[in-house]
């Protein structure tokens, strides 16, 4: 099988539709135009609201792509031409000429530290200067550098040629050409991205005029430890640590006035959150301020981070857009006119201004769209039917991430795993298997052998060489008992000094391995590789990092870095005294998956997982299928949601590979990913199916509530119910000529404090149908902040149009509603604008009352040892990057389970959790860690600690032995219990109590 | 003090404002308050707010909106319109406004024309004084700022 | 709840507390009671496990003197499951370590009851029987109860130096404990903290009775001069280590040193004769037997937040090394980073196996 899908665009949405799609078994080519692959997310400081550092838990991710074998990395690359053909398309892909050999270079960065020209760093949004040969970060992947050949001195005056002088890996080459690939591919995935508005467009702001004026990912920048300013806040004009900063919300989103920018970009309510946090950590003495319109923390436990940010670290939110600016010209401090809470303008003077700038699609994507046949909305974005996310008008194209609209980092994610298991639809099968079985050497049996230890110190270049003593570490390193082999090597990681590394292992029958030189991180899968070329085990390697341990960090000093470095060499050798070969385990997978929950999440993860070619169990504890949706008639994009919640239940039911077991209740899950074992009863009747993966789709429920006089009122409804009102043409609508809608009933405070996200939409989608059929009716809408974002917020601007009127009001002054004898209601609210009370006269009232977890959540949790959140929704993997996984493997969730989201998220999350569960269903076999913890079993007590502290459910209590058992296949060797265990009962293979013991006795005793 | 919100009878006053070319997009307000920071006539009389008048005009407050001095405020300086991110277009709603006034008699049409005179004045007004200013500046002491401080008294009620 | 149980009242506390144990064997509320005896020379005591209520003669709770700290010996009756109900009178900080025992899964606590009683501390072993001797005439139960007396009237400088730190001297968390102090008579008390605690007294005839004032102004008083004796900081702790001599006693008698095989054990530590020799000659010296320290702090480490300050290694230990205030002093200020307080409650987490966000705030803090 050679199937091929070409993914355009490198950031977080290509990177994870790529690792999807690899690890189903398909080959995947992506292009990248810029030199390195990890997009936006790779300028971020941090993520919200978890504030984890934005490139630590990318790069993983990065060198997991890079490094997989069914994946090609065009970076640096155009696409000249793709054509269609039959059953696919025909690409020409142009790698653009970096000027530098990508096999060669090792990215030692010595080119860059001699080139004599500095240029504008784009990477950085111009703050600083890079030189003309660079990489735009230090974790870029590929590690490759360019030329800039606009500013090259080389090419613009024929002179200099100092880095071709200087690159003793003889990478750099001048006469490098474009070169051109015509790949064919079965089918493609955009995930092109978008770019940020140009604050210039509003001259008011004043940027690019006044220097403290940047925008949000310039001060996400100049956050970065490793940005512009090494993570030290200080603004541009004069290098100090700004004291007072504001941020301005909405510039270029909800805006139609300077250009077609009617869209909210959806995640800067949260990003300036976060850098306000941010901020206040790095500086205790900073004060921020947010003006804003609408507070929009939508998210999972987006508004406890607001609260968190207003108790904590003392950011202020001030429901005021803000008009203009006006640099002070001798401070260059900024003022900023506002409307105090209480209806006042106030002027305060601000040291830094940062504009929270909205998204939007770049000419040349429009431009590569328009190419590839792909129809776009007129906001430029490629919207996509709500129950096909990712869907285009063109057969064999996919979209995902902020291309189909503004969206933050999970939701990308989600949409472009989501992206790869519609792109695979026939090219899975359960027939072949996706696992990667490498061709290698027979392994020699050491354990009869003499210990022998080779060493070998690499200079990287002069990246390690021009500081560390190499010849002195050899030497120190040859002096060691059994230590048999020591040499030095310029590039260790060359293709020639791997395969010197092979022979030296042969030829001097080495039992142990020691690589001093970089990053494990980096290249300690290459180092293993050679290892097995020469038949030794892999983990008999260890690999100590010389250059950013001592080169790097010590470089003033050459003595005591060389000193540090025999030191490490040391406690390798140490360490490799005691290294034992270690085996990945191997278990057969079962080829099926478990679906719980038969609402739309769960019918679309089960159609998925059955239209790749997969067997899919969907248990449903109704009659029927449908759940939530079964109650809604429409939404704002969709007008008849019956028929087509009709036509996928139609496909459910009979599709050959759907069991679908409605009346159905799960008694007990047992076993592990891969091997699931579920009891089924349904009545009477009782069952077992085996299936490899689980995907937990169990919902929610509308919230019960009792404000607002509902129990008692037939008057006072919830938006559904009057969703229905409308529908059904109700009576009571026709007595009704005042309609007053209250949102955040019961949500956002003490026992619910989280939003439910979807009610503001509907409350949107509930006037415009009632303005629709009753256009002379009024309505009244009374919110706290509206949170129609991305594509939603057009649909409240027409909302208004039709002349709803809106009124804000505060929680701690919540509108009071009372019935009149004629049966009509006054609600009294304070009208902020106004600023005096008002009494409004309304017949009908309905309440946004949003969306519960369900109470048996806690059970399944239970049975499948799986975390819930504070408020009973399911716990993800990781908010950000793994929003459909759960931490113990094979396991996953969408939905209405996880959170408060609408019917489109629903579905791309449902359709995502069905490409996640397909990378485990589509292999044979699946391989546990090498590196696992062992249970000593005359040590154990049985005490649980290790229990209670694993993260991955791999351990329990054996109840006859009352001694701990791993179970290896889930264990992630994390090493918690390891750590944890007072009786030293754990050990953690390859890190051995032994092993670590004896690195330091080697250079202690 | 409570305002209690009536439903309107016959055409409601938003529909009427947004009726009149200029006043189209009146109902696009999402109460951002940009208009009224943008205001030169705000930062003289702190009361006034743009905002609040569009705000009430949407409450259908027509009798307190049309017969209230602030309508004849705005100095069509245009700064409001131009950053609105809706498009609303207030000193045009003004326009309307004004002439909504005179045609349903809540101002009487010799208002209006002196009201046309007078701002005519008041640039000619405004103009000189400055005037003055720009001419002392090389030389300006604080007995000059009072004095054409206090030609601006005078005009004062 | 604070009960008094009829017909209990003896001629002086033993004989009450006898009686006490003696209702709950008849009763078969109980199969079996583990209780201090005194040996038959009268020497000393012993736990005893008890199953006929004859032999409830001798008993003495009150002895002031502790021989092992008696969670060891209720681990070793409770390892497995059995289907007898067995009464375990226990000093209180043999209560507060068979309830960590418990949270370490190394007592089974579904047949046991944990009686707990108000202790008037103990002497060190040699001291005791030096006293003991020199009493010659008052008898042996005329001993604890001269002693008991004593201590109610104030007096305890002579006895060991945790029982004089320990605030932990009634068996608040015990299923029931039997109080004495503040009694004017001879008279004991029951106090019951657990649905288990009530379950024992079901059926024995008494009545409840409201708080005992008397008695808490009492345990305040003596709490507040133990309080001003404990100190916070050990001066010359490397200097008490040099005086180790790793002979393990203090691991032996720890009740909370659970592992079945300790990381600790002299063929874990020690070295290859080359390797002692190798340090030597880096050194110029090595003191031996070697890391004397280094098996000090990582006991420390290890029972610091269970550490119940019974003062047993002391007691234990030849070389007169002050152990149980360097464990008193450790153990609380470890306990107090994680509020935890060792066998306050079963419901309380140990704070090993428990993640808090907010936890530990001050090391993250720390700036650069």
């Amino acid at each position: 099988m050679n199937k091929r899908i070409l993914v355009i665009g490198g950031g977080i949405g290509g990177v994870q539709a790529g690792l999807d799609l690899a690890q189903m078994g398909i080959k995947v080519t992506l292009v990248e135009a810029k030199p390195s692959i990890g997009g936006r997310m790779a300028q971020l400081d941090k993520t919200f609201p978890t504030n984890d550092c934005s490139t630590c838990i990318l790069s993983p991710k990065l060198y997991e792509l890079a490094s997989h074998p069914n994946v090609d990395i065009f970076s640096y690359s155009t696409l000249d031409k793709v054509d269609k053909k039959e059953n696919g398309f025909q690409a020409r892909i142009r790698k653009k000429a970096r000027f530098v050999n990508e096999e060669k270079c090792t990215a030692c960065g010595l080119c860059s530290e001699k080139c004599p020209v500095k240029i504008p760093d784009l990477f950085n949004k111009e703050i600083t200067t890079t030189k003309c040969i660079s990489i735009p970060y230090a974790q870029a992947v590929p590690a490759v550098y360019k030329i800039d050949k606009k500013h090259c001195l080389y090419f613009s005056k024929g002179k200099c040629g100092i880095c071709q002088k200087v690159c003793t890996a003889g990478a750099i080459d001048y006469e490098q050409k474009d070169t051109i690939e015509t790949i064919d591919f079965d089918a493609i995935i955009v995930a092109a991205g978008a770019e940020e508005y140009t604050p210039r467009i509003r001259p008011e702001y004043g940027f690019g005029i006044y220097d403290n004026v940047v925008t949000s990912i310039e001060y996400e920048r100049i956050l970065s430890a490793s940005g512009p300013t090494g993570g030290h806040i200080i603004r541009p004009s004069d290098k100090t640590a700004p004291g007072s900063i504001a941020f301005i919300q909405c510039v270029g989103s909800r805006d139609i006035s300077s250009g077609n920018y009617a869209y909210c970009s959806s995640y800067c309510c949260m990003q300036a959150t976060k850098d306000a946090i941010i901020t206040r950590e790095h500086d205790q003495n900073a004060c921020s301020t947010i003006f804003y319109i609408d507070i929009r923390a939508f998210g999972k436990d987006f508004d406890k981070f607001v609260d968190r940010a207003q108790s904590e670290y003392n950011v202020k939110y001030i429901k005021s857009r803000i008009s203009e600016i006006i640099e002070k010209p001798k401070t260059k401090n900024l003022a900023i006119k506002y409307i105090t809470p209480d209806g006042r303008i106030n002027t305060k003077e601000f040291e830094l201004v940062v504009l929270s700038v909205g998204i939007r699609i770049p000419d040349q994507i429009k431009e590569l769209m328009t190419e590839l046949g792909v129809k776009l909305s007129e906001y430029g974005f490629c919207p996509c039917d709500a129950f096909e996310p990712g869907i285009t008008n063109v057969d064999g194209i996919y979209v995902c991430g902020t291309l189909m609209g503004p969206m933050d980092i999970p939701e990308t994610v989600m949409s472009a795993s989501a992206a790869a298991s519609m792109a695979a639809r026939g090219l899975l099968s359960p027939e072949i298997s996706s696992e990667i079985i490498k061709e290698k050497p027979a392994e020699i049996a050491i354990e009869e052998k003499y210990l022998k230890i080779g060493v070998v110190v690499c200079h990287c270049g002069v990246n390690i060489g021009s500081v560390v003593d190499v010849p002195e570490v050899v030497k120190f390193a040859g002096s060691f008992r059994n230590v048999v082999f020591a040499d030095e090597l310029i590039y260790a990681c060359s293709r020639d000094s791997i395969k010197y590394i092979i022979d030296k292992i042969k030829e001097h029958d080495l039992t142990r391995f020691i690589m001093a030189s970089c990053s494990p991180r980096t290249h300690e899968t290459l180092f293993k590789s050679a290892l097995e070329e020469a038949g030794l085990n892999k983990y008999l390697m260890q690999m100590t990092n010389i250059r950013d341990q001592c080169s790097w960090v010590h470089q003033d000093n050459h003595e005591e870095a060389t000193e540090k470095a025999k030191d490490l060499v040391c406690m390798a050798v140490g360490r490799s005294r005691y290294l034992q070969p270690l085996h990945e385990l191997d278990s057969e997978v079962n080829k099926a998956c478990l679906v719980i929950g038969g609402g739309i999440a769960g019918m679309m993860s089960a159609l998925f997982i059955a239209d790749n070619g997969f067997r899919a169990f969907l248990v449903e504890k109704d009659t029927e299928l449908g759940g939530n949706l079964l109650k809604i008639n429409y939404t704002l994009e969709e007008k008849n949601i019956s028929w087509l919640l009709g036509k996928i239940r139609e496909r459910v039911q009979e599709h050959p590979l759907i069991d679908v077991c409605l009346n159905t209740e799960i008694r007990e899950i047992k076993g592990y990913v891969g091997n699931f074992t579920t009891n089924l009863t349904s009545g009477k009747e009782e069952r077992n199916i085996e299936h490899g993966a689980v995907i937990v789709a169990t919902g929610g429920r509308e919230h019960e509530t009792e404000s607002y006089g509902y129990r008692d009122e037939s008057y006072v409804v919830t938006q559904r119910e009057f969703e229905t009102m409308l529908l059904n043409k109700n009576p009571m609508l026709k007595y009704a000529h005042t309609v007053a809608m209250i949102q955040c009933v019961d949500s956002r405070e003490s026992d619910k404090n989280y939003c439910s996200r979807v009610c503001c939409g509907e409350m949107v989608k509930n006037i415009l149908q009632l303005k629709n059929d009753y256009p002379d009716k009024d309505v009244y809408v009374l919110y706290r902040d509206i949170r129609t974002y991305g594509m939603l917020e057009p649909y409240y601007t027409q909302a208004r149009k039709t002349g709803a009127l809106f009124f804000r009001y505060d929680i701690e002054n919540k509108p009071v509603i009372q019935k009149e004898e004629n049966g009509e209601f006054i609600i009294t609210v304070y009208d902020e604008i106004l600023r005096r009370y008002i009494k409004l006269r309304a017949q009908l009232i309905v309440l946004s009352v949003g969306i519960d977890p369900l109470e048996t959540n806690d059970q399944l949790a239970r049975m499948l040892k799986v975390p819930l959140n504070e408020d009973g929704f399911f716990h993800e993997a990781h908010v950000k990057l793994r929003p459909v996984d759960f931490a113990t493997a094979g396991i996953f969730v969408s939905g209405l389970a996880h959170g408060p989201k609408y019917i489109n998220e629903s579905v791309s999350q449902a359709i995502a959790a069905a490409s996640r569960a397909l990378t485990i269903i589509t292999k044979d076999k699946i391989r546990s860690e090498a590196h696992t913890a062992v249970i000593n079993e005359v040590r154990c007590t049985g005490c649980g600690f290790c229990v209670d502290v694993c993260a991955y459910n791999a351990i329990e209590i054996d109840k006859e032995k009352n001694i701990a058992a791993v179970n290896t296949l889930m264990c992630k060797g994390c090493g918690s219990c390891a750590a944890t265990c007072l009786s030293g009962a754990v050990d953690l293979s390859g890190f051995t109590n032994k092993q670590l013991i004896q690195e330091f006795q080697e250079l202690f005793l | 003090m409570f305002t209690v919100i009536k439903p309107m009878r016959g055409p409601k006053f938003k529909n009427e404002v947004a009726r009149y070319p200029g006043g189209e997009n009146i109902k696009r307000c999402f109460a951002c308050g940009t208009c009224t920071l943008s205001c030169p006539v705000s930062e003289a009389e702190s009361n006034y707010s743009p905002r609040r008048v569009i705000h009430k005009i949407l409450l259908g407050l027509k009798d307190e909106v049309l017969s209230s001095d602030e309508i004849w405020y705005c100095m069509t300086c245009y700064r409001c319109q131009v950053r609105c991110p809706q498009d609303v277009k207030y000193p045009e709603i003004m326009r309307v406004l004004r002439q909504m006034a005179l045609e349903q008699g809540y101002v009487k049409s010799e208002f209006v024309d002196a009201m046309k005179e007078i701002e005519k004045v008041t640039q000619d007004i405004r103009r000189k004084i400055l005037k003055r200013f720009i001419e002392k500046r090389e030389s300006i002491t604080e007995k000059d700022i009072r004095e054409i401080i206090s030609l601006s008294d005078k005009i004062q009620p | 709840m604070v009960w008094k149980i009829q017909g209990v009242e003896g001629e002086n506390y033993l004989e009450s507390i006898k009686n006490f144990l003696n209702q709950l064997l008849k009763s078969k509320n109980v199969d079996a009671v583990l209780v201090p005896k005194r040996f038959p020379d009268g020497n000393n005591t012993a736990q005893v496990l008890i199953t006929d209520p004859g032999k409830l003669d001798d008993i003495d709770p009150l002895a002031p003197v502790q021989m092992v700290n008696s969670a060891q010996i209720v681990k070793e009756l409770t390892k497995d499951p059995v289907k007898e109900k067995i009464a375990s009178v226990l000093r209180p900080c043999e209560v507060r370590a068979t309830i960590e025992l418990i949270k370490l899964k190394q007592i089974l606590d579904a047949r046991l009851y944990i009686i707990g009683y108000d202790c008037p501390g103990v002497y060190n072993v040699k001291d005791y029987i030096e006293k003991l001797e020199k009493s010659n005439g008052i008898g042996k139960e005329g001993f604890t109860l001269s002693y008991v007396n004593s201590f109610l009237s104030g007096k305890q400088d002579t006895i060991r130096e945790s029982c004089q730190l320990c605030t932990h001297f009634t068996g608040n968390s015990a299923d029931i404990n039997i109080a004495w102090v503040g009694s004017n008579s001879s008279d004991v008390f029951i106090e019951v903290n657990s649905e288990k605690g009530q379950s024992l007294i079901e059926g024995l005839a008494g009545e409840k009775i409201g708080d005992l004032i008397e008695r808490n102004q009492k345990i305040n008083k003596i709490l507040d001069e133990r309080k001003k004796r404990q100190e916070n900081e050990i001066d010359d702790f490397l200097g008490f280590m040099q005086r180790c001599i790793r002979c393990y006693n203090c691991r032996e008698v720890c009740p909370l040193c659970y592992c079945k095989e300790c990381l600790l054990k002299p063929e874990k530590m020690g070295y290859s004769s080359d390797r002692y020799l190798r340090r030597a000659t880096k050194k110029g010296q090595i003191k031996m037997p070697v890391d004397t320290v280094l098996y000090h702090l990582t006991k420390i480490n290890h029972m610091a937040f269970s550490c119940v300050s019974c003062g047993l290694c002391e007691q234990a230990c030849p070389m007169d090394i002050p152990l149980g205030r360097i464990y008193n002093v450790f153990g609380r200020k470890a306990q107090a980073l994680f509020d935890y307080e060792p066998g306050r409650s079963l419901d309380d987490e140990l704070p090993v196996a428990t993640f808090k966000e907010d936890e530990l705030k001050e090391i993250e803090d720390v700036k650069e």
